[in-house]
């Protein structure tokens, strides 16, 4: 046995001796109670003084309102299958764009597709269908879509996709040049006009159920557009402005996860694709490195090392030495 | 052994066990003492009673927040006003906890069979930063809504968001409101218990090399 | 009273990025930690007392046992 651990033992000893030396009187409750009070005062004077934010949640409607050519062009890459969402992976669906791993251990991979979304169906065909019933030329376009080869399907979608580079838009209109969109250009209308109205938030959030609590699928789908990213971007709360910190407004966020974010700005987890993977590994160690910093060798004599305890315990440490 | 006799030996009961053994190991004197060490000297010892405090009015306002569900606050003045005294209280939550945490790192309290307290720390700690992220989540605005949206890739990159998802609003509230808050309320509970059965730290000697001055100024032998 | 509603205010060099609540929050944490470790305590006033001795408030010697002491 080393000397140094020889002493860390004898220490340890010590330090689990029960204390039968001199005492102060000390009223625990008085002291909680008092704790609790000035607490309480200053909990009420912050929030009478500062109140909370509370910056009201985006709606489809609105979005397609505001921008309705990152809506439609949103739309048509669910449609065709390019979106974030469509390419996600585990758990959504069988994608791989967002499937991440650290070396050998995929996770996200085992944990399979538990929460199945389908974006072309979800977010456009099923919402469609909803009203097809109801405007004819719609349930037209959407037979002959159904019928379609893929071959016919991408080279609607990709002419359409062109064609709303030279797209203008006007209020909550979109002006796309006339081409050979097949049945897409109807059905990307219809889908603006059901945004417009407010009909496809009902839609995507109570989906067939009368009671909704699960908002994955609208969520997606708005995170699919960069209208929601950057209505963020303006408030500081992307992942590369060290947005997880961050409130909107300027209130305070959660200022206790600048570790975590903190990784996100830095090489080589910036850089990765695997950056979720890596970030969530590194917090897992360092969390498990707090936790068991009493057993870790070294570290956990940091304390005797920096002097802070010289000042915590000065009175105790005098009073000795006089006696 | 008749039957009457099985009776009477109560000190066997599963019930007069578990007494003695608490008794034993947190007699009332213990469990709220009216001395302390001589050594507690410092404010640096307010820290954990703070957050507990903080803790209380955490638990307070987000009970009177329950009371008329998720989406009061957004449509009434006096709501407000409660959901801010639960954000402020939630700031004043982790700003005491951290500080509590520096204190006793640097006392490194974890010494002489303490380790079980200091994990339960962390484990609070940790555990906090979910409710307080579940929170987060079910706040029913813009908030929420890029929150979920951006932390369900690093959950999803664990495989945890398969199981824990945060764009499912009604399961995030569930965790927020149910799960979270009885899981921090244990833990706390079980770590302040254990304070009370260890007792405060001793002090680490002031001189890195010096060991046995401090411990024979109060042996168990004087006992 | 105070409206924080608006565009946040932030603190940015090259890759580094606070918005001044949250540089406000742990600035002032570190404050507090350095004022309640730096501050005396109230309680190095209060009265010691020595070991195998109860003290009663009067400061009168009631019991000369440590036995029901708590043994911290």
């Amino acid at each position: 046995m080393s000397v140094g651990r020889e002493k860390y033992k004898t220490r340890q000893k010590r330090d689990s001796i029960p204390y039968s030396g001199p005492k102060v009187p000390y009223d625990l409750i008085k002291e909680a109670t008092i704790a609790f009070l000035v607490v309480a005062i200053l909990t009420t004077l912050l929030a009478v003084i500062f109140s909370s934010p509370d910056e009201s949640a985006v709606t489809i409607k609105q979005w397609a309102m505001s921008d309705p050519l990152d809506f439609v062009t949103t739309a048509l890459s669910e449609l065709d299958g390019t979106s974030p969402s469509s390419q996600y992976g585990p758990p959504y669906n069988s994608g791989t764009s967002a499937q991440q791993h650290v070396g050998p251990f995929a996770p996200q991979k085992w944990a399979g597709q538990r929460i199945p979304v389908n974006s072309a169906q979800d977010f456009v065909l099923s919402p469609l269908s909803q009203v097809a019933s109801s405007v004819p030329i719609l349930s037209q376009s959407l037979a002959s879509w159904n019928s379609a080869t893929s071959k016919e399907r991408e080279d609607w979608t990709s002419n359409y996709s062109a064609a709303l580079a030279k797209a203008t838009a006007n209020g909550s209109k979109l002006l796309v040049p006339s081409g050979k969109y097949g049945p897409v250009g109807e059905m990307m209308s219809e889908l603006l006009l059901m945004a417009n109205s407010g009909a496809l938030d009902a839609s995507l959030t109570g989906n067939s159920h009368f009671y909704g609590t699960d908002y994955t699928k609208p969520l997606l789908f708005l995170a699919d557009g960069t209208y929601l990213s950057g209505l963020a971007q303006n408030k500081h709360l992307l992942g590369t402005q060290w947005g997880m910190m961050n409130e909107t407004g300027n209130w305070p966020g959660q200022a206790w996860l600048w570790l975590y974010t903190f990784w996100y700005q830095i090489p080589p987890y910036n850089t990765s694709t695997n950056a979720d993977a890596l970030v969530m590994t590194t917090m897992l160690i360092v969390s498990a490195g707090l936790l068991l910093l009493p057993m870790i060798p070294g570290l956990r004599r940091i304390p005797e090392y920096v002097p802070v305890h010289r000042i915590i315990w000065r009175d105790w440490y005098k009073s000795n030495k006089t006696k | 052994m008749t039957r009457s006799e099985k009776d009477d030996n109560l000190s066997d009961q599963w019930t007069a066990k578990v007494r003695t053994l608490v008794v034993e190991k947190l007699p009332p004197e213990k469990l709220l003492p009216d001395t302390q060490p001589a050594y507690l000297t410092s404010w640096a010892y307010t820290f954990g009673i703070l957050t507990i405090s903080a803790l209380s009015v955490v638990i307070i306002s987000g009970t009177v927040l329950a009371l008329s569900g998720p989406s009061w606050w957004h449509v009434s003045s006096i709501g407000r006003f409660v959901n801010s005294l639960h954000l402020w209280s939630v700031e004043l939550f982790f700003f005491f906890m951290v500080i509590h945490l520096w204190t006793k790192f640097f006392m490194a309290a974890w010494r002489g069979g303490r380790t079980l307290t200091w994990m339960t720390g962390v484990i609070a700690f940790l555990a906090s930063i979910g409710a307080a992220f579940t929170g987060y989540v079910s706040q029913l605005n813009f908030d929420s809504q890029w929150i979920s949206t951006q932390a369900k890739d690093g959950l999803n990159s664990t495989g945890v968001g398969a199981y824990f998802n945060p764009l499912n609003f009604g399961q995030m509230l569930a965790f927020h409101i149910a799960i979270l808050p009885a899981t921090v309320v244990i833990i706390v509970v079980l770590h302040i218990l254990m304070v009370r059965v260890k007792g405060i730290v001793p002090p680490l000697p002031k001189k890195r090399n010096e060991i046995l001055d401090v411990a024979n100024e109060y042996s168990g032998d004087k006992k | 009273m105070v409206n924080l509603n608006g565009n946040s205010k932030v603190l940015h060099y090259g890759w580094f990025l606070i918005t001044y609540s949250n540089l406000m929050v742990i600035v002032l944490m570190f404050l507090v930690f350095i004022i309640a470790i730096a501050l005396p305590s109230p309680t190095r006033k209060h009265k010691i007392i020595e070991p195998n001795k109860e003290v009663a408030k009067d400061g009168q010697v009631i019991s000369d046992t440590s036995a029901g002491g708590d043994d911290l």
